[in-house]
């Protein structure tokens, strides 16, 4: 595809969103992915997008107007945490999140009025891990899920396929959807009893009419890309038997790398770049193209970058 | 960990006058796989899908040569012929451990618990016991998995949670595993109510502790293989 029609969304306002010191998920992993774009032959082609905030009729399509008003709460009152001592706050966590939302369904407006054909989203705080109720693993606002959600109330999008290729599963992600056939949830992540959060075993496929549309294909530690690879590709030509989506949603994590602090898996560089490959194909038989891909975790911070440019470059080159 | 928090209350039931056929639609309609059999409220026995298996073969035996139909037998045979009688029963305060030593020891897949007067009051399956030892380990609760390597189950084990218990985060769960027993060394496994990890990693390092890399330990389990 012409990358003059992939769209970048990079945004100061995330730094709103500080962490204590040494917290891995913090304002420099933005920079890290602004010196990997910089840097790259594509960098100075995509079409760039800034972040404004989401409506609060918007977030709520996922969470109750209650947690909503919490979470402002306790960033205003100047608490440093929320729910967890995972989760850190600031004074400006809450307008951090909203942009983080905002911005994601921005870029799904830019490619429904097709001023892009698909597009990367970094932006922080990430979100699947996030319940609808409960902040989780850094996760406040499931930034994917909304987006999921938005697609089928404002534009009728039918069917939603969403892929994680996080290391962590993502469990709310996959509970808000699991009980409906029209989002498939697809996550390959490092095995719940090695990581964080504990979910996403293969035998969680799904519940009632959901049943069918979560597949969960979880890697022992060690995993590297000789194995994760076939793996991938067997999963979605699996999911591609059942689900022709009309949109793809990706939760673009980059800590299964092989020297991410987090966990301990072992893909390289090359893996991203054939995720960004599949996910294309599968989009451009199927969406229209259509992938927006959101950030989500990835703590190696002098990779960080090139991680994320391997998968765009995967992606542009099949889109 | 006591029997009461787990087992199924409201167990199905069947008196002792009912028929085969009785208790297999009980046991169809409630969807389980053994029912108490009580006389006068009292419990006199189990009945499981194992014994419901094994009284249709009799009595297809017999069906074959009496002129009647399975359903005919099985809608005049007595259930107690078939139960197990005197079932080994469970007191709603005896403990998941009490159960566990009991199901080890027995090819039973259900216990029958009751009160003193031997009033039935629930049953603890398999499942349900599986069920709470899931529960009991954390297997699915959000946590991250730790493995210390330790010499002394009491002394070390303080000094591990003390250092967790300074950088404020919640052990969900902790068991020990010996994994060589000359020279003894044991494994603790510790889950933790947090996606990072890192910082309990880097002070129980720095306290002298090693922890067991996860991704050696694999290869060296799959080069075992």
């Amino acid at each position: 595809m012409d990358p003059k029609r992939f769209g970048f969304l990079i945004d100061p306002i995330y730094d709103a969103h500080e962490t204590e010191e040494e917290h891995p998920e913090c304002a420099r992993r933005i920079r890290a992915i602004q010196a990997g774009l910089d840097s790259h032959r594509f960098g100075p082609m995509f079409k760039r997008f800034q972040a404004g905030s989401a409506d609060m009729d918007a977030i709520q399509l996922v969470h109750s107007k209650e947690y909503i008003q919490e979470f402002r709460s306790a960033c205003q009152s100047g608490l440093s945490y929320f729910h967890s001592y995972d989760n850190c706050i600031s004074e400006g966590s809450f307008e951090a999140a909203c942009h983080a939302v905002g911005g994601v369904l921005g870029h799904l407006e830019a490619v429904m009025a097709e001023e892009i054909d698909s597009g990367f989203c970094a932006i922080r705080p990430p979100g699947h891990h996030a319940e609808r109720n409960k902040a989780m693993g850094f996760c406040y606002f499931n930034n994917v899920a909304i987006a999921a959600r938005y697609l089928k109330s404002r534009y009728s999008v039918e069917k939603v396929l969403i892929v994680d290729f996080d290391v962590h599963h993502g469990n709310g992600t996959q509970h808000i959807f699991e009980e409906e056939p029209s989002v498939f949830y697809f996550s390959v992540h490092e095995h719940p009893s090695f990581l964080f959060p504990g979910t996403g075993r293969r035998s969680e496929v799904g519940i009632g009419a959901g049943k069918g549309f979560t597949l969960n294909v979880p890697m022992p530690p060690s995993t590297g890309d000789d194995r994760v690879l076939p793996a991938f590709d067997y999963a979605l030509e699996q999911i591609t038997e059942v689900f022709k989506a009309d949109f793809v949603l990706v939760s673009a994590g980059f800590d299964a790398y092989e020297h991410d602090p987090l966990a301990h898996l072992n893909f390289t560089e090359k893996a991203y770049e054939h995720f960004g490959r599949q996910i294309g194909a599968y989009a451009r038989a199927f969406s229209k193209g259509r992938v927006i891909s959101v950030l989500e975790g990835g703590y190696f911070l002098p990779k960080l970058g090139d991680l994320c440019m391997a998968y765009i470059e995967g992606l542009v080159h099949t889109l | 960990m006591f029997v009461f928090n787990w087992m199924t209350s409201t167990p199905v039931c069947v008196n002792t006058q009912d028929t085969l056929l009785k208790a297999e639609e009980s046991m169809k309609t409630h969807q389980v796989n053994q029912i108490l059999v009580q006389d006068a409220g009292k419990l006199v026995g189990i009945f499981s899908d194992r014994d419901l298996r094994d009284a249709k073969t009799s009595l297809v035996y017999m069906s074959s040569f009496q002129g009647k139909t399975l359903k005919d037998l099985m809608e005049s045979a007595p259930v107690v012929s078939f139960m197990t009688k005197d079932p080994i029963t469970l007191y709603p305060t005896d403990t998941l451990e009490d159960a566990l030593s009991i199901f080890n020891t027995h090819r039973f897949n259900g216990l029958p618990v009751v009160d003193e007067d031997a009033r039935p009051l629930g049953i603890l399956t398999k499942t349900d016991l599986l069920r709470a030892f899931e529960g009991v380990l954390g297997i699915n609760a959000n946590t991250s998995r730790l493995e210390v390597l330790v010499a002394d189950k009491t002394s070390d084990t303080i000094r591990v949670l003390e250092a967790v218990k300074r950088l404020g985060i919640e052990v969900v769960s902790l068991l020990f595993e010996m994994v060589r027993k000359e020279p003894p060394q044991l494994v603790l496994l510790l889950r933790l109510a947090t996606i990072n990890p890192l910082p309990v990693r880097e002070a129980l390092e720095a306290e002298g502790f090693e922890i067991l890399d996860i991704r050696k330990h694999w290869l060296d389990l799959e080069a075992f293989d």
